[in-house]
């Protein structure tokens, strides 16, 4: 399968190269032209090199897996964003199906980083064998560029270079921010508890879904749904952080009850990973079309300008203290956010439930061009005949493909006669048929995505 | 040459080297010439190639020549993929055609546009070009050697001339890539163990006699030689080869370097050199490398040239893997490293701490043992921080490694006093809970109770024994306040939505039966915009319903569809879609029965087979599901206009029906002059719940007859039937088995119903023959001889003909027909046990043999097999035998899903007190009789029931003692329970019965299991412990909760 890359081209000042001496290797990585990084953003030694190396190596596999069907995985890399004291790998499954994230604290390291900015890093062979292969008794020293990530270990170098970020990881980025603040915490695990739960996860490749449940003292997995249960379809999903939790302080779950996604986090002594998981194994998270409605409609427009303007590569944004800063209200300053993470201009921490701030290295305003729900309702706001309106609620008439759908938009969800609407029951998203009757309501149809009033 | 030329060349149909050698004499600016109209010949070739499903054809190959010869990159780029797409043909002629073009031509693209080739196909074998080609094109100078992965794949896959002679720069660069990309160069190494290597080495065992794996002559025979010949650095080679255990290879290709490492047989003297490299693979994720490491430290180890040192601290990662045998392996090696050097015991002792923390608990033992050896031979080794760090410690070697840190273990563990008063609870603790739940005992109605088994409780506390279990009376429990109640359908506008749900989403199992329901009720009512509302309904409707034809006129070949064919028709006429069903004069319910005479007569022959015909069409009417029936007697009256309520509609999940809405429904239907259904009387009947029986009695007084005489027998009224009431059997019967679903209908023999159906008159009872074996059950099942059962039914001669009138007779029959695993479900959603609620046992014993048929199966192909234990998760019913052999037998499945689902019931029914010792084991007992069950699967299953509290904990080893004080000999598999009660025993504080001491005293050998048994009979305790009392309370806890929620329940109605 070929995957369509946005195309972004990074303008770098001169090449990378390994100069100095062997023993005391000098790696001079060329930084981005763009303003999205600084030239040198991290360069230091690791503290416990081997955790690093399993944490990033586990994102590499969940990267370069096809989950859904067992066929090659795309070569895909992660994506890293240094700010605020921390450094973030960011990446999904090649199904689009895994979101996963490893957050290295300060703690990580034995100097604290020096620059800020978002870059993709090719992690190739030898980046992974390297990884793979770190002990704790390594001497290993990380330095993290615009161009990409470099890892000496001992006497070996390897650079990597960056490569073009494809489409779908831009619909996801986009998709899971959306996921990531409705995620509640649901169990939290001893590392005993944790390896108990992995082993009664079903074995094997499984396409049938199990409940993750707190059965009287115990974690397990069960077919059968209870309340406060968690949804996995397909466990190899999350077995894949199995190799981690020798290394584990505790397993935390987070769950979304409406969107049955779930997050994983396995939490070390110098860092933590986190995965978010779609509820079906064939649903990526780059179709969900959960931001579409924030993106057509809402109050956050005016906020926008102000909170795009006040980031500044921070590791927790703090909603309240933007709020009193630039003089408005926290929902509509948590709603900007929420915009600014569907652009890849920010990205949430479901640990310390606030976003950060990140510059996805990609063009921000081809993700309306990936929205083709959004774009068709936008054609079909003049043709929506509204039918009654009392208060909040509004029945509607949408032209649709084959006949004219029926819209009702209650505070107590919105509803559709489309088969979309019936298959999902909002659980991907409304449908345009919804779309275009609210922004017919709410006449804010012009919204565009990745150009705010004033611009980011 | 001239465009035109070029064209008429390539419509020669030419000679591809002869086509190639027409451009070997043009520069560059004559082949730019030619550019357009070689792009203009390649898309009229593409496009008659894409009308012949995309083949090549002579033209269309001779024009991606013309391309190749004579475009500029952008165009030439385009001639890329595999040779079958390209190239008609021998591909070695186009091949040489290429390496002409590309040699006469040598644009600045070549090695592009080679790589591009290269990556853009997976196999070797895809590529027009071969690795030999490549070769010429790089000793010509058209091209540097690639660094593309691809030209490492092609080189892989290519076939190795052993009489050709191999560069040098091949030997140098290109061969190590083998071990940097992963390829299938490796995959086919023969097993070092079956070949002669000097004799491989020489070929002499080259011909047709010769095994496939000695006549192996790929890269590794051909890399093997060039190593002996000194041709290429054997260092070098075995460092590659253990380089490349870190790269991301395929298992394949893992093996296979393990397997050529083998025959590579490293010496002494080289394993020795990289003993660091080795130690580094102890952290490998593959873990036959991990062996292969270990093996290779052993070896070093018996030479006495192994760095002890550098082991003791590489080796702890061995531990966190799943598998035993490394970890023994990694144990055995420390143990034997750190004798007669003592030096080494600092770093010993780490790494065998982390062995505590295996999984296993047969390696904690082990490492426990090691740990014990080194403290008696010290007795000044610190071993405290040990015991902290073992978190993962199984709890029967906690005590062990207690023992080690602190004094001398005790040869015998025996619970003593004194354990019990350093026991974390606190026993006044324990009183306190036992006076609180007492005194709320107190407080509950005597009946509840009894019936909640919690009479004589405060005796069975003091023994420290399990409560009473929870088996009732059929009718004796409500059972509405342990069911979530099912909330009609409102209004129209929930309708319309159920009914898309139902058609093309993912409806919950209630929802069908609300739908029919809501439209029954709600069928004259309407709405707001209704038409504009159901437009996509109606549409939706008419494209199931057109997709369906076929079955419309074949409905009685394929009566599983026709649940979904009532529904289509009900909503179809609840829209007032008059188009879907042609006018008749027939019910529907007629038409079925009509439409399957119709074509069964046609096939009457002269022969008289009139007496066979008339037994099918008996067969195909009872195979009908009673909900198909329901709904076609339904949809009559939906097609009369009699709109009102639906009586079969459950109120409660389970299918239980408030018998007072039951007589509710009934009496408004009365009061509109709607007959009541027979089908729709009988279904409403069999779900009625033991709750409210009384009240609703009350109420039925005002019924008119003969429902009236019915529902009031049903609900416990004294009256009888009489001979008169016979048009009303089959209701009668249903009244009967609401009234007593297990009981002897004697009082209904007048009715001149057959005593030899299964729960007709006579109640039915299951029989289950465990010595038959499943492999040749399921043989039997799917090759259709239904002779052989596993399930008998007693009586077993049901009537054919009429017996859907009869549900319980019915659902029962299928158990004799052997028609359990149908391919398409009756009714997909719902489990049968709704149907009859009151008595699910037709349903368990459908699913005793599903489950005999599907033991050793991953996955059930066709049905959901874990809706078929649904009656289990019925919180106030007792569980019958035929229950818990269905459980048993899902308990040791090879299904995780079914195994789950059977996991989950018995966690509920232990905590609830409908699993009990006595009967749980007795089931297994039983089931254990045909010696076919696994018992690593019980003792997964009944391991992770015990997890979840310390009731079940107990429990579970009440089982396990049971079912090992039942063996006459030890299954080969019984390590796994016999560990299992280890554990739990432990924990406990508890110790075997004398019975099954019995059996495992004399068990013979040193083996696993002799271990464990000598383990278990070295345990003793005289009285419960504080653990086993804590269980005991706990259990009592849960049987009162029932009985306290019950008790609301009947409050909060009355």
């Amino acid at each position: 399968m070929t995957a369509k890359t946005v195309g972004y081209t990074y303008r770098y000042a001169f090449r990378s190269a390994v100069v100095g001496e062997a023993s005391t290797p000098l790696v001079r990585m060329a930084t981005s032209l763009e303003e999205t990084s600084d030239d040198l953003f991290f360069d230091g030694k690791l503290r416990r090199p081997a955790v690093v190396g399993k944490m990033l190596t586990i994102l590499c596999d969940i990267v370069r897996t096809r989950f859904y069907q067992p066929l090659d995985g795309l070569v895909l890399d992660p994506v890293v964003t240094s700010g605020g004291g921390m450094l973030r790998f960011e990446g999904f499954s090649s199904c689009c199906g895994v979101y996963a994230r490893v957050d290295l604290q300060p703690e990580a390291f034995d100097v604290d980083l020096r620059g800020k900015g978002t870059t993709n890093v090719d992690f190739n062979d030898e980046m992974r064998t390297a990884l793979r292969r770190m002990t704790v008794r390594d001497e290993a020293s990380l330095q993290v560029g615009g161009e990409g990530v470099v890892l000496s270990k001992g006497e070996r170098k390897i650079v990597e270079r960056k490569v073009k970020l494809p489409v779908r990881w831009i619909k996801g980025f986009c998709e899971v921010q959306a996921y990531q603040p409705r995620l509640v915490p649901q169990f939290t695990l001893s590392p005993l508890q944790a390896r108990q739960l992995f082993a009664s996860l079903p074995k094997g490749r499984s396409r049938l879904g199990t409940y993750v449940t707190k059965t009287g003292r115990a974690y397990r997995a069960s077919p059968r749904r209870r309340p406060g249960s968690v949804w996995i379809e397909g466990p190899e999903r999350v077995r894949v952080l199995e190799p981690l939790l020798p290394m584990a302080e505790r397993v935390s779950i987070w769950y979304d009850e409406d969107a049955r996604t779930s997050g994983w986090e396995v939490e070390t002594e110098i860092g933590r990973l986190f995965t978010l998981v779609s509820p079906e194994l064939n649903r990526g998270f780059s179709g969900e079309g959960q931001m579409l409605e924030r993106l057509a409609v809402g109050n956050w427009q005016t906020a926008l300008a102000l909170v795009a303007d006040s980031l500044n590569w921070q590791s927790h944004i703090d909603a309240s203290e933007i709020a009193r800063s630039v003089g408005v209200g926290q929902r509509d300053v948590e709603a900007a956010l929420a915009v600014l993470g569907a652009r890849g201009l920010a990205g949430f921490d479901v640990t310390t439930g606030k976003y950060f701030h990140r510059v996805l290295p990609f063009d921000l305003e081809k993700v309306e061009q990936l929205q083709p729900r959004l774009k068709n309702a936008r054609q079909l706001v003049d043709q929506v005949e509204i039918v009654s309106q009392e208060g909040p609620d509004v029945d509607a008439r949408v032209p649709g493909t084959d006949f004219t759908h029926y819209v009702r938009l209650r505070l107590s969800g919105n509803r559709c006669t489309c088969r979309w609407f019936v298959k999902y029951q909002g659980q991907r998203g409304p449908c345009k048929h919804i779309l275009a009757a609210r922004m017919a309501v709410e006449g804010v149809q012009k919204v565009k995505i990745g150009e705010a009033p004033n611009g980011p | 040459m001239t465009p035109e030329e070029l064209k008429r060349l390539v419509r020669s149909r030419t000679d591809p080297l002869t086509f190639a050698d027409a451009f070997s004499d043009l520069d560059e600016r004559a082949r730019k010439a030619l550019s357009k109209a070689a792009q203009e010949i390649y898309r009229e070739a593409r496009k008659a190639e894409q009308a012949n499903w995309g083949q090549p054809g002579h033209e269309g190959s001779l024009a991606r020549l013309a391309m190749l010869a004579c475009c500029p990159w952008s165009q030439s780029k385009r001639v890329q993929g595999a040779r079958w797409r390209l190239f008609v043909g021998n591909s070695r002629r186009w091949a040489r055609a290429i390496i002409k073009i590309l040699s006469d031509r040598r644009p600045d693209w070549a090695e592009r546009w080679i790589e591009l080739q290269l990556d853009r196909t997976r196999f070797a074998w895809e590529n027009v070009l071969s690795w030999e080609d490549v070769g010429e094109l790089i000793k010509a100078g058209v091209i540097s050697r690639p660094a593309c992965d691809g030209y490492v794949r092609l080189m892989a896959g290519a076939e190795v001339d052993p009489e050709t002679a191999i560069d040098e720069d091949v030997l140098e660069h290109d061969v190590w890539r083998l071990f940097e990309v992963d390829t299938d160069a490796f995959d086919g190494v023969p097993d070092p163990k079956k070949i002669d290597r000097e004799r491989w080495r020489r070929r002499e065992l080259a011909d047709e006699d010769t095994p496939v794996h000695e006549r192996y002559y790929g890269w590794p025979w051909r890399l093997y030689v060039l190593a002996h010949q000194g041709r290429i650095d054997r260092d070098r080679l075995i460092d590659a080869i253990l380089n490349a255990f870190w790269r991301d290879f395929r298992t394949p290709a893992q093996g296979g370097l393990l397997r050529f490492l083998a025959i590579l047989d490293p010496t002494a003297d080289e394993t020795a050199a990289r003993q660091a490299t080795y130690m580094e693979l102890l952290r490998n994720d593959y873990g036959p490398v991990v062996g292969m490491a270990l093996r290779s430290l052993e070896t070093l180890h018996r030479a006495n040239r192994l760095d002890a040192r550098g082991f003791l601290e590489a080796v702890p990662p061995v531990f966190g893997a799943v598998t035993k045998t490394h970890a023994q392996k990694a144990l055995s090696l420390i143990d034997k490293v750190t004798k007669n050097a003592g030096g080494h015991l600092p770093g010993a002792i780490t790494a065998v701490a982390a062995a505590l923390n295996h999984r296993s608990p047969e390696i904690q033992e082990q490492a426990i043992a090691i740990l014990a050896r080194w403290k008696k031979a010290d007795a000044a080794i610190d071993l405290a921080a040990i015991l902290e760090s073992a978190a993962m410690l199984a709890p029967q070697h906690r005590r062990a490694l207690a023992a080690l840190t602190a004094e001398p273990a005790s040869p015998v563990e025996t619970i003593t006093e004194a354990d019990r008063h350093s026991d974390s609870r606190d026993s006044d603790q324990l009183r306190s809970r036992t006076a609180a739940l007492l005194n709320r005992v107190a407080a509950l109605p005597e009946w509840l109770v009894e019936v909640c088994g919690l009479s004589r409780l405060e005796g069975k506390l003091n023994q420290g024994s399990l409560p009473d279990v929870f088996d009732p009376a059929p009718t004796a429990c409500p059972v509405l306040s342990g069911v979530e109640p099912i909330e009609p359908i409102r209004d129209v506008d929930e309708l319309i939505d159920i009914a898309f749900q139902v058609l093309s989403g993912d409806p919950q199992p209630e929802d069908e039966e609300r739908l029919v329901d809501g439209i029954l009720r709600l069928g004259a009512s309407t709405t707001v915009n209704l038409r504009k509302k159901t437009i996509g309904l109606r549409k939706l409707v008419n494209e199931h319903f057109q997709g369906m034809g076929w079955v419309d006129k074949q409905i009685v070949d394929a009566p599983e569809f026709l649940v979904t064919h009532a529904l289509l028709l009900l909503i179809g006429r609840w829209l007032g879609m008059r188009s879907l069903v042609s006018a008749s004069e027939t019910s529907y319910l007629n038409r079925i029965a009509d439409a399957l005479s119709r074509q069964l007569h046609g096939l009457v022959d002269d022969h008289g087979t009139a007496a066979v015909l008339r037994d099918a069409i008996r067969t195909k009417l009872g195979r009908l599901s009673p909900l198909a029936w329901r709904l076609a007697e339904l949809y009559d009256r939906l097609d009369c206009g009699q709109y009102g309520p639906v009586v079969s509609t459950p109120t409660n999940a389970h299918g239980w029906i408030d018998p007072r809405v039951f007589v509710e429904r009934v009496s408004q239907l009365q009061q509109r002059g709607i007959t009541v259904g027979k089908l729709d009387f009988i279904g409403g009947l069999l779900r009625l719940a033991p709750d409210f029986r009384a009240a609703a009695l009350q109420t039925a007084e005002t019924l008119q007859e003969p429902h009236g005489r019915i529902a009031r027998y049903a609900l416990g009224g004294a009256e009888r039937p009489e001979k008169s009431d016979s048009p009303y059997a089959d209701e009668w019967l249903a009244a009967g088995r609401a009234r007593s679903p297990r009981g002897h209908l004697s009082e209904l023999a007048v009715l001149g119903l057959s005593p030899e159906e299964p729960d007709g008159i006579t109640p039915a009872t299951y029989h289950v023959d465990c010595r038959v074996d499943p492999r040749e059950l399921r043989n039997a099942h799917w090759t259709g001889q239904r002779s052989l059962r596993a399930v008998h039914v007693t009586p077993d001669k049901p009537e054919k003909g009429t017996r859907h009138f009869r549900p319980t007779v019915a659902l029962a029959a299928r158990v004799l027909d052997g028609d359990v695993v149908p391919l398409w479900d009756t009714e997909p959603r719902a489990n049968p046990g709704v149907i009859t609620p009151l008595n699910t046992d037709s349903t368990l014993a459908i699913a005793v043999h599903v489950f005999f048929v599907s033991l050793d199966e991953r996955t059930t192909v066709f049905a959901d097999p874990t809706r078929l234990l649904a009656p289990l998760f019925q919180v106030d019913r007792g569980w019958s035998d035929i229950a818990r052999t269905a459980l048993c037998l899902a308990l040791v499945s090879r299904d995780d899903q079914l195994r789950g689902t059977a996991i989950d019931a018995l966690i509920e029914g232990i905590a609830d007190g409908r699993a009990d010792v006595q009967r749980i084991s007795d089931s297994l007992i039983e089931v254990s009789t045909g010696g076919w069950i696994k018992l690593n699967r019980l003792a997964s299953s009944l391991g992770e029931v015990a997890r979840t509290s310390v009731t079940a904990e107990r429990v579970v080893a009440g089982i396990l003692d049971r079912v090992i004080a039942s063996w006459d000999r030890l299954p080969r598999d019984a390590h796994h329970l016999l560990s299992l009660q280890l554990e739990l025993l432990t924990n406990l504080q508890h110790a075997l019965s004398s019975e099954a001491r019995r059996v495992l005293s004399n068990v013979p050998g040193s083996g696993k299991t002799a271990k464990l048994a000598k383990h278990l009979c070295q345990m003793t305790s005289e009285q419960p412990s504080l653990t086993m009392l804590e269980a005991a309370i706990e259990a009592a806890e849960g049987r009162l909760a029932r009985a306290e929620r019950i008790a609301r329940h009947l409050n909060s109605a009355t």
